[in-house]
Order: C-alpha cells, then structure tokens, then sequence
C-alpha cells in the first residue's frame, strides 16, 4: 500500500488503536493484561509510524535498525515495569458471583 | 506545479533515506534521551506504585486521547505534503504544511488547557514525583512540539519558492521531525494516563 489510500489506512488504522487503547483501560478494570495490551498497542502504533508515515525501511541503516532497536527496548521498559509492579485480581467479578451462588448454595 | 522539471528525479530520492542524515541522528539521539526518561518514570512507579497510582488517577484520559489524534491527523497531512512534494507538486506540499500546522496547533490549545487546569487545581512539579516527571516530560515533549511548529513554519516558507531535491529534502526532514513529536506521544499517552498498578 502506499500514495493516499496507505497514509489514509495507516492513519485510520492510529486512530482506531488510540481509541481502543483507551477504551480498553476505561472499560475494563485495571489489570497486568490490560496495562500491557496498551503499551503493546503503542508500540504497534509507533511501529507504524516509523514504517507508514516516516517511510523508514530495514535498508535505511543505520537509523531503521537503530530506531527498531529503540521500540524493542522501549517495549521492555514499559512492560517490565507493568510486571515489576504489584497487582491484585480484580475483586468484584468474585464478589458478585458470590453474592449470587452462595447464599442459594447454603439453603440448599 | 505539478511535473515541474526535476519532478522525475525527485521520485528516485524515494530510493534514499527519506531526509537529511543529520536530522535523522538528532531524532535517534532524542528518542535514546526519551527511553531514559521512560526508564526513570517506570523505576519511580516501582518503588511508589500507589503514589503513582493515585496520582495518574487525576489526570483527565480524554485529553490524552485527544491530543493522540490530533497528533495523528496533523502527522497524516505532513505524509501527504511529502507525497506531494515527491510530484513536485510545491503548492499542495504548502498548503498540506500548513493544515498540519493548523491540526497541530490544536495541541497546544488542549495542552495548555491541561496544564492550567492542573495547576488551579493546586496540582504543580512538586506535587508529587509522578506530577514532576509528567511536567517534566509533557514539558520537553511540549518544547519539541514548538520547535516542530517553527519548523514547519520555516517550511512553509521554503515551499513558496521551490528549489527541487533540495526543498524536498527539508521537506522530508521537517516531517521526520514532525513524526517524531507524533512517535514520542505514542508512548506518552499510556505510560503517564492509562498503564499502571491496581490499589
């Protein structure tokens, strides 16, 4: 893809990741999973940027490679941080399946 | 405009690093730079989680968001000015300049929106650690997006009166710089609203 229709894709396809990355966090409650699959998808849209947008390619050394490089280490910075970090499983799933079996279980 | 003479020649720079080599080694210097800050910003998170935590929390998501896509759509219209430019066609690439300044400008409205909302509130550098890193980076962040202004200022400048590879080459690089304002938010945006430890 390339000319209009690829930026326009690539530039639909940035949009469409921001809003999901961020409806992900705000719908969803906050979790190791959720926190990662944000930082993935702004790698993702990164990538894209370098690729769609700058017109980097593998060939263009060393500054392709170099800024591929960057993302990769970015990557284990956010992502190690997120696992670093102490999380707790969300509590109020349980909490309403309880509310609803166990009161009928003990009856029984 | 369009197929002007050296138009031809222009097409075969798509073969060649799309810019000048010595802004492509500022913008990797500046992104190294960057990926420190991340490290420190993520180091901090870890030894205050929940200060990190409830921090983040009075941070407004939206304007995040929105400073994302506007980023984004300002970016679009800088690939097609260099599509543009790449005809040869100088008065498209101008005008194509000028909507990315116009789109990116809105950054700056919403930014600084952001930043009078929080210090009203009382919210400032010393607040806390998260809030000295968040000024501290949107801050640097937000002094590269004003320089990307007066480049593309100066580029616009440069498109009303051509000089072929030559001005499609600053054209190039201005956008690579452009982009990189645009790359660096990407990260930004989670790393400082959406992404980090439960209470």
């Amino acid at each position: 893809m390339s000319g209009r229709f690829g930026s326009t894709a690539t530039l639909l396809a940035l949009a469409a990741l921001s809003v999901g990355s961020f409806l992900l966090v705000e719908t969803e409650a906050a979790s190791l999973v959720v926190g990662l699959a944000a930082v993935a998808i702004a790698l993702v849209k990164a990538s894209l940027i370098l690729n769609r947008f700058m017109h980097l390619e593998w060939r263009h050394r060393p500054f392709a490679p170099l800024l591929l490089a960057w993302l990769g280490i970015v990557g284990v910075i956010l992502g190690g941080g997120l696992c670093a970090l102490p999380w707790k499983a969300p509590t109020h799933i349980p909490v309403a399946v309880n509310d609803r079996t166990l009161p009928f279980e003990i009856i029984k | 405009m369009h197929g002007q003479p050296g138009a031809g020649n222009l097409r075969e720079r798509d073969r060649t690093l799309p810019g000048d080599p010595g802004v492509f080694f500022f913008i990797t210097a500046d992104m190294a730079m960057f990926a420190v800050f991340f490290l420190l910003f993520m180091v901090g998170q870890f030894q205050d989680p929940e200060g990190y935590r409830a921090s983040r929390a009075a941070l407004d998501p939206v304007l995040g968001l929105t400073n994302t896509l506007i980023l984004v759509f300002s970016g679009w219209w800088m690939v097609r000015a260099v599509e543009a430019g790449r005809e040869g066609d100088w008065r498209h690439a101008r005008t194509r300049v000028l909507a990315a300044m116009l789109f990116g400008s809105a950054f700056a409205l919403t930014k600084g929106y952001e930043y009078y909302a929080k210090v009203s509130a009382g919210v400032t550098l010393t607040s806390s650690e998260f809030f000295g890193y968040y000024f501290a980076f949107t801050g640097i962040h937000f002094l590269h997006f004003v320089l990307g202004i007066g480049v593309l200022a100066v580029t616009v400048g440069k498109l009303a009166k051509p000089e072929g590879a030559k001005t499609l080459v600053w054209l190039e690089s201005a956008a690579a710089y452009w982009h990189m304002v645009d790359l660096l938010w990407m990260v930004l945006f989670p790393m400082l609203y959406l992404a980090g430890g439960t209470a």
